[in-house]
């Protein structure tokens, strides 16, 4: 059997991918994980390094070996493929981030700048085109021929409309959200025909409606060390069945793209099994 | 009999204020009031305030932005949106009138003649035109737009310490019916140009100082603690709308607008003047703060006139160079908005 080996690398929600490969590991053997975490936007800041994607903050270097035990840097032959986890990316963080000063004139409210829908979708290219997850993308891609793929923050869950936390109120923002999501999946597109980067959509068995999880996916959601968030932050960070259901997705996606790739590492980890 | 001019500073003379002088360019300025890093500050004016409010920044100044840029958004394409660029999102105020109207529309809700211009189905604030560079989907949008900008310059009016304007044109496209003016003339940017609907205005100095006067009074009304600070653009005029030459127009504008500053500067202690036009419209430098197309500003030219701004008021020594800048090779203002250079497009 041929063993390939896939690095994940991203934000909390790193966890609950953690905890749904634990859950189908045993049924995907001829895959090897290594995840690396590290909070927020940090994973921005690795820096290339030889043969080696390394952190330049010592709070990340600690991170990295706490959630992949024991390695601090990402040496990248070692893998067939990569997959970064949110980082930033995708429509929830987006929508956190943008509302929270502005909204269009459709869904104006005072206190809030009108944004108009030109501006609204340079803005969302522009977070995406700069931020975390897409520089960590062009560092591997320039150190590696192997699949890069992206996945998005899951949206935040269902909950999210009846909650009255204040970081539920840019979510309960009519139409911003789907306005928002459009506009990430036209920037993703993009993206993959210009750079060749794969952008993983959430699993929609996952989702409730278009722009909202399912809400026992939020049930009891880990971040990045897999303890449960406090009920106030946990409209997005999603429980291990969702990261079970992501994991097989992610497994899928790398399954497809190594085949279209040959594989440098595998064959380095068949011979040495050999 | 002793002549008034004995005991008069080295700075009198041509001869030993110009002619024998090491960089007396940088020596033109005499501040009337202190200009402190508390202050909070605001900008407003013709393109060539963008320079000076980015350096206040780059040196620190408490420089307010009422309607900062969504996170996210490039430096590089939050300007083409006009943010970042003034202390408000009103694009470039190349008149004394258009200001005047604005503190009006704000302060005292008197409203514009005309306030949108649309051009198929893309809809514009004719005060504002080149802030939404695609426009907008509806007239409608752009008045919920304008209300809140309103609101802000309102509130931005209400907490200024100093309000620094640059004066850059007596030009403008005005509605017949209304009087109401516009940044740009009507299809420059959006809208569409007809002379029974729009005319032709030249300012004169009566127009400007009274302008001025309205614009003090206005803000002293609300905020009788601010200052004002007043410079003129140094960019010579990228087209005339008069029958005069471009050189012999901008040199008419330029001259109003210094002597309407000069004369509010006399009137009122609250209102300095900062003499980076005289500094840069200068023909008795030895090299020009010009670019090649005579019109732009080097950088060189904005950093000596900056430079001469900082040696006045940034005392404490956190200026990053009190020297002179030195003259080479010059590099373009290109990334600086200024809509009013859209005119090219139509030159012959």
């Amino acid at each position: 059997m041929t063993i390939r080996r896939l690095c994940i690398v991203g934000d909390s929600h790193v966890g609950a991918v953690k905890l749904g490969w634990d859950l189908i590991s045993d049924e995907n053997r001829s895959w090897e994980v290594d995840f690396f975490g590290a909070v927020g936007d940090s994973i921005g800041s690795l820096l290339i390094k030889g043969g080696e994607l390394s952190p330049s903050v010592q709070s990340v270097r600690d991170s990295f070996a706490l959630t992949s035990k024991g390695q601090n840097s990402i040496r990248t032959q070692n893998y067939d493929a990569f997959v970064i986890v949110s980082a930033g990316l995708g429509a929830t963080v987006l929508t956190r981030r943008i509302c929270a000063t502005h909204s269009l004139a459709s869904c104006y409210e005072p206190g809030s700048s009108p944004i108009s829908r030109a501006c609204l979708r340079d803005t969302v290219f522009n977070a995406i085109d700069s931020g975390a997850a897409m520089a960590t993308a062009r560092k591997l891609r320039s150190m590696t021929t192997a699949p890069v793929a992206l996945l998005p923050t899951p949206l935040p869950s269902i909950e999210v409309l009846e909650a009255d936390a204040d970081k539920a109120i840019v979510f309960r923002a009519s139409g911003m959200l789907a306005e928002i999501k459009h506009l990430y999946e036209l920037s993703a597109t993009r993206l993959e025909v210009n750079e060749g980067f794969a952008f993983i959509s959430q699993p929609a068995e996952t989702l409730d409606t278009p722009c909202y999880t399912r809400r026992e996916f939020a049930a009891g959601g880990v971040n990045l060390t897999g303890r449960a968030k406090r009920d106030g932050d946990n409209f997005c960070h999603m429980n291990s069945n969702y990261g079970a259901i992501v994991m097989g997705l992610l497994l899928a996606h790398a399954d497809s793209a190594c085949r279209a790739v040959p594989s440098a590492a595998a064959s380095a980890v068949n011979a040495a099994l050999s | 009999m002793v002549s008034p001019y004995k005991d008069r500073p080295k700075t009198s003379y041509w001869k030993t204020g110009v002619l024998e002088a090491s960089h007396f360019h940088s020596q033109l300025y005499s501040k009337k009031f202190d200009i402190v890093r508390d202050m909070r500050v605001a900008t407003a004016g013709s393109c060539f305030a963008q320079h000076i409010g980015r350096s206040l920044i780059e040196h620190n100044y408490r420089v307010i932005d009422v309607e900062p840029a969504p996170w996210g958004l490039s430096t590089e394409t939050a300007r083409r949106y006009g943010y970042g660029l003034y202390s408000a999102r009103y694009g470039n105020i190349y008149t004394s009138r258009q200001l005047v109207q604005l503190m009006r529309e704000c302060l005292e809700g008197i409203e514009p003649g005309e306030i949108v211009w649309s051009t198929g189905e893309r809809h514009f604030d004719a005060l504002r035109p080149s802030v939404e560079p695609e426009g907008l989907d509806s007239s409608q949008e752009v008045l919920i737009h304008r209300a809140d900008h309103l609101r802000r310059v309102r509130a931005l009016l209400e907490q200024v310490d100093l309000l620094i304007f640059t004066l850059g044109l007596t030009e403008a496209w005005r509605h017949r019916e209304t009087g109401t003016v516009f940044p740009t003339a009507p299809e420059t940017v959006a809208g569409t140009y007809s002379d029974r609907v729009y005319e032709f205005v030249n300012f004169g100095f009566d127009d400007v100082r009274g302008d001025l006067r309205l614009i003090r009074s206005m803000l002293k009304e609300i905020n009788p603690a601010a200052k004002l600070l007043l410079t003129v653009s140094p960019v010579p005029l990228t087209a005339t709308g008069s029958t005069h030459h471009v050189h012999v127009a901008s040199t008419y504008s330029k001259a109003v607008l210094r002597a309407a500053a000069a004369s509010l500067y006399e009137e009122f202690d609250d209102v300095d003047y900062f003499p980076s036009f005289d500094m840069i419209w200068n023909p008795f430098l030895k090299h020009s703060f010009y670019d090649a197309n005579l019109r732009s500003v080097t950088t060189e030219g904005v950093e000596a006139a900056m430079a001469m701004f900082f040696a006045a008021h940034d005392t404490a020594g956190r200026t990053r160079s009190n020297a002179p800048v030195a003259f080479g090779s010059s590099r373009s203002e290109e990334d600086i908005v200024c809509d009013e250079a859209l005119l090219e497009a139509f030159a012959p």
